[in-house]
């Protein structure tokens, strides 16, 4: 009904009233109830919530576990996730992340995304600096302690397991049988063996194809790939010069 | 005479005294004779007039203060949070931001009428604290008993509008001039409910002075009684002329960026807020005056805690209906208050001529 | 002293006597030290008054805004921190940014911060005004609000919790205070 077709009534122009009192009486309620117990302020910062273990605040890191294989830097939507060379006692001068918490968007991409758990989201939100640099933490800075929670996994189905019908399987992260595939194009591989230098885990081996270069009568060698160790990071695609690498879904 | 002068009259002549002794002690001839010119008759008055002034203005600021903060706790409690906690309960945020807004830069825009946008911020401000002087807390406690008070107050307070006419446009912004004629014309139109109100009130109890209608209700009848129209549109007036919600569309802020007043930003607009907050306790101090009784009330406590209660209490409804009711349009306002305010008033004011014909009081 | 005390009284304007008289008093007492004890006695009370009593400008521009209406709420109420919000920028001390801050709006803010009397703060809120945040690599928005005004605290989060926002004013807090320490005389 339009509201000019509408007619106003005695009865319309005491309506008002009606809804002041109204009002009146909920908040007076209101009042009472905050005045007899007490508001439902929290009075930060001399009272806190207490978060769940999955809350996203910023990124953490288990150094221990990290490999270097610099997923997170790839899943990164907002590329805050920097791989800097620090020095280990153990391992030497390895890469590990840096993250630049004035761009994290605390999404948990990094922390779903590593293969090995390393990355972590850690329910720490009261960040504030009075400098941007003082935001970008580095490897070190950006370890936390590890609890099981802060932890992101998923699982998943398969595509065409699903379509093939029956019952589906979900699989866990790492499930390591079920995951993409490295596969090489042997016309364009020159055997410089930088795919198997940079592998993280050590899943690229370079083994003998059997045949024979003709000018150096050395063996020929290709990589091999051990898709028990693989964690599809991608480097060796990355760095391959001659692009004879490439990953194949697993659908 | 009240007794705060009375007493105040002695401390100044022992004041006084004490100077003139001081100066007598030097044994200078020219600073005896100032002694002894001190310890004159105008000048005891008027010192101990000046020093009446300044402590009941210090006093009637004080519990201003507390208004502004009677209002933020409470609106913390409707709201389901708690109020300011600086300082004791509460107590000292005025007092910060009173400090914040001293330590400001004083700006004025560039191609606004300088002379008028610092006088008009003063005039604002001068007719709200000349009121603390029209208003006593008791017998025996007031600077000056004048026996037209209330309508002295009434006529103070309608200078606030002109003021704020005179801000809002020379300010150089169109939407502070905007605000200031709304807010002009919303406090004229409230006014008149608000004198017919009190007409009623002089009809019924025949004086205009705080002190002959208090006594009158103190030998009578508290005169929300027999004009309950009458209390009800003073109040409804009230809470517009002091420009809060649900009446503050003229300083509604996706509206109109804080009104008249967007361009004041130091220490006069920190006065500006104060005296917003000072203007609604004076008008809650007239409606228990009128309507409640004034300081009337059984010996136990003095009589001031008597009137401040009742005012503490009328304004816990003020800010009662703040939590509770939206804005509305000014049309709306200006409605409320020509179509529905005045007939209401017109017929308390009959009411009241109709008891005083019969002679019920 | 540096005072220039060769005027001559008949051609001085009453600015210029304004001026002089001005730098006469603040040499003396920087001269006699008066200065440093009066500041020693209101620079806590110039702190406490500024650090109890912020208001930041109502100025939301997208997302994080939404968690500082949430932090004036009643569940992280911020009015009991004397942090009351004021629509204009001449009535207000923190210029508080929250969202993205597109090329079409950032003349807008600079004229608002400009507005705002001295002294004023800024506090950069969530990740957008930091640095540019998602957006790292759009075209039009400002790649962190610090490329055009000078800002104070940084909070970090995507949007920022309001206790980070709390938070902030607290550091706020102390960098004001820091900052009063010897500001007597100093306009």
């Amino acid at each position: 009904m339009r509201i000019e077709e509408r007619r106003y009534t005695k009865a319309d122009h005491f309506r008002a009233t009606g809804y002041v009192l109204k009002t009146m009486k909920v908040t007076f309620k209101g009042a009472i109830r905050a005045t007899k117990n007490r508001p439902c302020t929290i009075l930060y910062p001399w009272e806190k919530l207490l978060y769940p273990d999955n809350f996203r605040g910023r990124p953490g890191i288990v150094l221990e576990r990290c490999i270097g294989c610099a997923r997170c830097a790839k899943e990164c939507p907002n590329q805050c996730i920097e791989m800097v060379t620090i020095e280990l006692p153990d391992k030497g001068k390895v890469k590990r992340p840096q993250v630049n918490l004035g761009r994290c968007m605390m999404c948990g991409n990094c922390a779903e995304a590593c293969p090995t758990n390393a990355m972590i989201v850690t329910p720490e939100f009261e960040l504030c600096s009075y400098s941007r640099g003082g935001l970008i933490f580095d490897p070190v800075k950006l370890q936390h302690p590890h609890k099981a929670g802060y932890e992101v996994n998923y699982s998943f189905a398969l595509l065409s397991e699903m379509n093939a019908g029956g019952e589906i399987k979900t699989y866990a992260k790492n499930d390591n049988s079920v995951h993409d595939t490295i596969v090489l194009d042997g016309a364009k591989c020159i055997s410089c063996s930088r795919c198997a230098k940079t592998c993280p885990t050590g899943a690229i081996e370079m083994v003998e194809t059997g045949e024979v270069n003709p000018k150096t009568k050395k063996p020929i060698k290709q990589p091999k790939f051990d898709n028990t160790k693989c964690v599809v990071c991608e480097q060796c695609v990355d760095v391959c010069p001659k692009s004879a690498l490439s990953v194949k879904e697993v659908l | 005479m009240s007794n705060l002068y009375i007493e105040l009259t002695n401390f100044t002549e022992w004041l006084l005294g004490l100077v003139a002794a001081l100066l007598d002690w030097t044994k200078l001839g020219f600073l005896s004779d100032f002694g002894d010119w001190l310890q004159t008759a105008p000048v005891v008055d008027f010192v101990s007039t000046l020093l009446v002034a300044v402590i009941f203005l210090i006093t009637a600021m004080m519990f201003g203060l507390c208004f502004i903060w009677q209002e933020r706790k409470t609106l913390g409690r409707f709201m389901d949070r708690r109020g300011t906690q600086v300082g004791f309960l509460g107590f000292f945020q005025n007092f910060a931001d009173g400090i914040k807004v001293i330590l400001k830069e004083h700006i004025v825009p560039k191609d606004s009428d300088h002379l008028l946008f610092e006088l008009a911020i003063f005039a604002y401000l001068a007719s709200t604290f000349m009121l603390f002087g029209c208003i006593p807390y008791s017998d025996n406690f007031y600077v000056i008993d004048v026996d037209l008070a209330v309508l002295l107050g009434i006529a103070i307070f309608a200078f606030g509008p002109f003021s704020i006419l005179i801000g809002g446009w020379s300010s150089n912004n169109k939407f502070t001039l905007i605000g200031g004629m709304r807010a002009a014309a919303q406090l004229i139109a409230l006014e008149i409910p608000l004198l017919l109100c009190i007409v009623s009130v002089a009809v019924l109890t025949g004086d205009l002075s705080f002190v002959g209608v208090v006594t009158w209700q103190e030998e009578n009848i508290w005169l929300i009684v027999p004009l309950c129209i009458g209390a009800l549109t003073f109040f409804i007036a009230a809470i517009g002329e002091s420009e809060r919600i649900p009446f503050d569309l003229p300083e509604a802020e996706a509206e109109l960026v804080e009104g008249w007043a967007t361009e004041y930003g130091d220490v006069r607009w920190g006065l500006q807020m104060a005296s917003d907050y000072f203007r609604a306790y004076i008008l809650c101090g007239l409606f228990t005056m009128l309507f409640l009784g004034g300081w009337a009330g059984p010996e136990f406590i003095w009589a001031e805690a008597w009137y401040l209660s009742k005012t503490f209490i009328v304004f816990f409804f003020f800010i009662w209906v703040r939590a509770a009711t939206v804005r509305i349009r000014t049309d709306q306002i200006l409605k409320l208050g020509w179509r529905r305010l005045l007939p209401l008033a017109v017929v308390n004011l009959l009411i009241a001529v109709a008891l005083k014909v019969a002679g019920v009081f | 002293m540096d005072i220039d005390l060769s005027f001559n009284a008949m051609t001085m304007t009453a600015k210029q006597f304004g001026e002089m008289t001005k730098t006469l008093v603040r040499e003396t007492m920087v001269a006699t030290g008066g200065k440093k004890v009066i500041d020693k006695i209101t620079a806590p009370i110039w702190s406490w008054g500024q650090r109890n009593s912020v208001y930041p400008l109502h100025f939301g521009i997208a997302c994080c805004a939404l968690e500082m209406a949430a932090a004036g709420g009643p569940r992280y109420d911020v009015e009991r921190l004397g942090i009351v919000f004021r629509s204009s920028p001449r009535q207000s001390d923190v210029l508080l940014l929250n969202g993205w801050i597109s090329a079409k709006i950032r003349p807008s803010l600079k004229a608002l911060y400009e507005q705002m009397p001295s002294p004023k703060w800024v506090v950069a809120m969530g990740e957008c005004t930091i640095s540019g945040g998602p957006w790292y690599d759009a075209y039009n928005v400002i790649q962190g609000a610090d490329t055009f005004i000078p800002v104070d605290v940084y909070v970090p989060g995507c949007p920022s919790r309001p206790e980070a926002m709390i938070q902030a004013f607290n550091m706020l807090n102390k960098k004001l205070t820091a900052e009063n320490r010897g500001s007597f005389l100093d306009d």
